[in-house]
């Protein structure tokens, strides 16, 4: 909601009063006003620094002469690199830059209990509170206690949902686990650095002061994340209005670094509880462990994983961040149509979000995570990824106008999860081909068929299609808005059939 | 090769010491300077501190430092750069331009004299309230307790008194011009 300028130069106030920079974005008026507050408030006493000022001045100056003056030995040249590092860090956290300080924040962030609340409001202004969770997370570890008593754990060895109601401890496998833990704090932290984001108030959330950040993905509709402005972590997250709804994720109670009780973490059924196993895979020591009990021979990497699971059919390694799924590969290999497509071992690349998909010997890979391409290019040897340097759609025949500000409407349409098919190519080149033909609307089933539409090349931002039958040979699109899988496709020329 | 390094390193802690002294001298009264303009620690600490990184960029040795004056016309650039990036797409404010350059001393434009006395022109719930709020940094409800009235209108009133002072500070200044 916006504030009025009552409201915002009271917060200027509350601001300076507290001996902080005020956090607010500002128009002329103001500027004008928080520059009369500043002149008014010369009247009153000025604040010394912090006692320990002198310090943190001192050891910039030491950083930065150290950096030009003094001579580094060679054997000193990396710690030498390390500490210039530091100091371009140490800079940026004193430029009060809230995002730069949650990320930091969030490194140093060993672990942290909190009520996790989640409040859903509509387009009429109603608000209710969809659930509250109890949350205890420690490096990979957490465990999400729900308000009907259903406990979720992942130690990072085991897997497990205690169910009271039906008494009951089932084992889960423990990955890989996209879910996690929901409202994630580094994230979070990530996805703020990741787009566009400005400052726009100070606010009270659950009794802290926080900042208010709004983030705007390119193309997408603006949501907003506070920061604890004392522990300089996220602690409340508003989504964007999609259908008319909208979540708000609030830290209610929240404790960082707060030692754990390791007891949270322990496998430990209740007395009295039926135990359900559902193929929850085994942690083994050797990758002839893995293929034993999964009956199939796997790609390996040079890299030796951190832990491999084994399940009935297919084996898991997990690298921290990264984690490798290997199966057999069953009937054809059919890229996700939205996907862009590069070459593995010699076929075809799926490369989805941060996942990567292919085919090798008689196995399908996936392989979802940071380290995913140094992965794959070590089990595949040969590994294409798309460029998107390379323009796929500049040798269109026939050049066909955007009209830019319909393709933004069209992107937010698709981000509030209406008409989905425009994130497929293939859909988008079928809308196209067949309203060439019957230009007053597709009625009933399109006279070119979906299976007609073959995806040729995909690098992200650019694709081309090849249509089987019809006036058109081949369809070009590009991604206009975002160049990622969230962002829709535009037909942006063709080749007609001669 | 022992001797030369422990040459440098002699050198090296000489020129340190040089640098740490400049420091030790020159540090409060720019962390001063730029309060006065700024109104809050965590502001003035950042920018004292940036500026001295911004001016070691340019010095490169400790024999040949900058004046102060260089220092706080490095800081001065500091503060109307971070204040534009705050703005609506990078407005200019001319009036929030002439109070950052107002010195502390009895000819500056806008002193601490004339602020008093354009204080005065204001109603008297106008002057308490900014006495109150901004000057003594009472929170918005003791301000209201003392005024004995409603935070709400607290609210109000500071906002039209800072208006009014606005107002005030823009005659006064039109009139030096003239």
């Amino acid at each position: 909601m916006k504030q009025s300028p009552e409201q915002e130069l009271d917060l200027i106030i509350d601001s300076l009063n507290q001996e902080r920079k005020p956090q607010q974005e500002l128009d002329k008026e103001a500027a004008e006003l928080l520059a009369v507050v500043r002149t008014v408030k010369k009247l009153g006493q000025p604040k010394e620094p912090h006692p320990e000022f002198a310090q943190r001045i001192s050891h910039t100056i030491r950083r930065r002469s150290s950096r030009r003056w003094i001579t580094i030995p060679a054997a000193a040249l990396v710690a030498g690199l390390l500490l210039v590092t530091m100091l371009i860090n140490w800079n940026a956290l004193f430029t009060g830059d809230p995002v730069y300080a949650m990320e930091k924040a969030v490194a140093k962030l060993s672990d942290y209990h909190g009520m996790l609340e989640m409040r859903s409001r509509n387009a009429a202004g109603e608000e209710w509170t969809v659930r509250q969770v109890e949350l205890w997370s420690e490096g990979d570890k957490y465990a999400i206690r729900q308000n009907d008593g259903v406990l979720t754990v992942n130690n990072g060895e085991q897997k497990w949902q205690v169910r009271p109601q039906s008494r009951e401890v089932a084992l889960l496998p423990v990955a890989p686990d996209p879910a996690g833990k929901g409202f994630d704090l580094r994230d979070e932290a990530k996805r703020a650095m990741k787009y566009p984001n400005r400052v726009t108030g100070n606010e009270i959330i659950a009794g802290r002061q926080a900042i208010k950040l709004k983030i705007s993905p390119p193309g997408g509709l603006p949501y907003y994340l506070w920061i604890d402005t004392k522990t300089d972590l996220p602690i409340q997250l508003q989504t964007a209005m999609q259908n008319a709804l909208q979540t708000t994720y609030t830290f209610v109670s929240f404790t960082p670094n707060t030692g754990i009780d390791p007891d949270i973490f322990a496998y430990r059924p209740p007395e009295g509880y039926r135990v359900v196993e559902n193929d929850p895979g085994q942690q083994v020591a050797t990758v002839a462990e893995a293929a034993a009990i999964s009956r199939l021979t796997p790609a390996l990497p040079e890299e030796a994983p951190e832990r491999i699971f084994a399940f009935t059919d297919r084996i898991v390694m997990d690298y921290g961040e990264t984690t490798i799924v290997e199966t057999v590969a069953k009937g054809a290999f059919e890229p996700t149509a939205n996907s862009a497509l590069g070459t593995a071992a010699g076929g075809p690349l799926e490369v989805w979000y941060e996942r990567l998909r292919w085919r090798q010997d008689g196995i399908e890979i996936e392989i979802e995570g940071s380290k995913r391409a140094a992965l794959a290019k070590q089990i595949a040897g040969e590994l294409t990824l798309p460029n998107t340097a390379v323009s796929l759609t500049e040798n269109a025949a026939v050049k066909i106008p955007v009209d830019m500000d319909i393709v933004r409407a069209d992107q937010q349409q698709v981000d509030g999860g209406h008409t989905p098919w425009q994130l497929d190519p293939l859909q988008v080149s079928l809308t196209f081909v067949n309203l060439l033909i019957t230009p007053e609307g597709i009625t009933g089933e399109p006279t070119i068929p979906y299976g007609s539409f073959k995806l040729k090349a995909n690098n992200g931002a650019e694709a081309v299609v090849t249509v089987g039958a019809g006036p058109v040979k081949q369809v070009y699109l590009k991604r206009l808005i975002r160049q990622d899988e969230t962002g829709i496709w535009s037909v942006v020329g063709y080749d007609p059939r001669k | 090769m022992i001797s030369i390094m422990g040459s440098k390193s002699k050198n090296s802690d000489n020129q340190q010491q040089k640098l740490q002294q400049w420091c030790h001298h020159t540090w409060p009264e720019l962390y001063r300077y730029v309060y006065y303009r700024v109104q809050n620690r965590e502001e003035a600490e950042d920018v004292t501190q940036e500026a001295y990184v911004r001016v070691l960029k340019k010095f490169t040795s400790p024999d040949n430092l900058p004046p102060p004056g260089y220092l706080k016309t490095t800081a001065l650039n500091l503060i109307r750069d971070g204040w534009r990036q705050q703005k609506t797409h990078g407005i200019q404010v001319p009036l929030e331009e002439v109070l950052l350059s107002c010195e502390s001393g009895e000819d500056a434009i806008i002193n601490e004299n004339s602020i008093r006395e354009l204080m005065r022109q204001l109603p008297e719930d106008q002057h308490r309230v900014l006495q109150l709020r901004i000057v003594d940094g009472y929170s918005r409800a003791e301000t209201a307790r003392r005024m004995e009235k409603s935070e709400d209108a607290v609210r109000g009133l500071q906002y039209r008194a800072v208006q009014a002072m606005r107002s005030l500070m823009v005659k006064q200044l039109e009139e030096v011009e003239r």
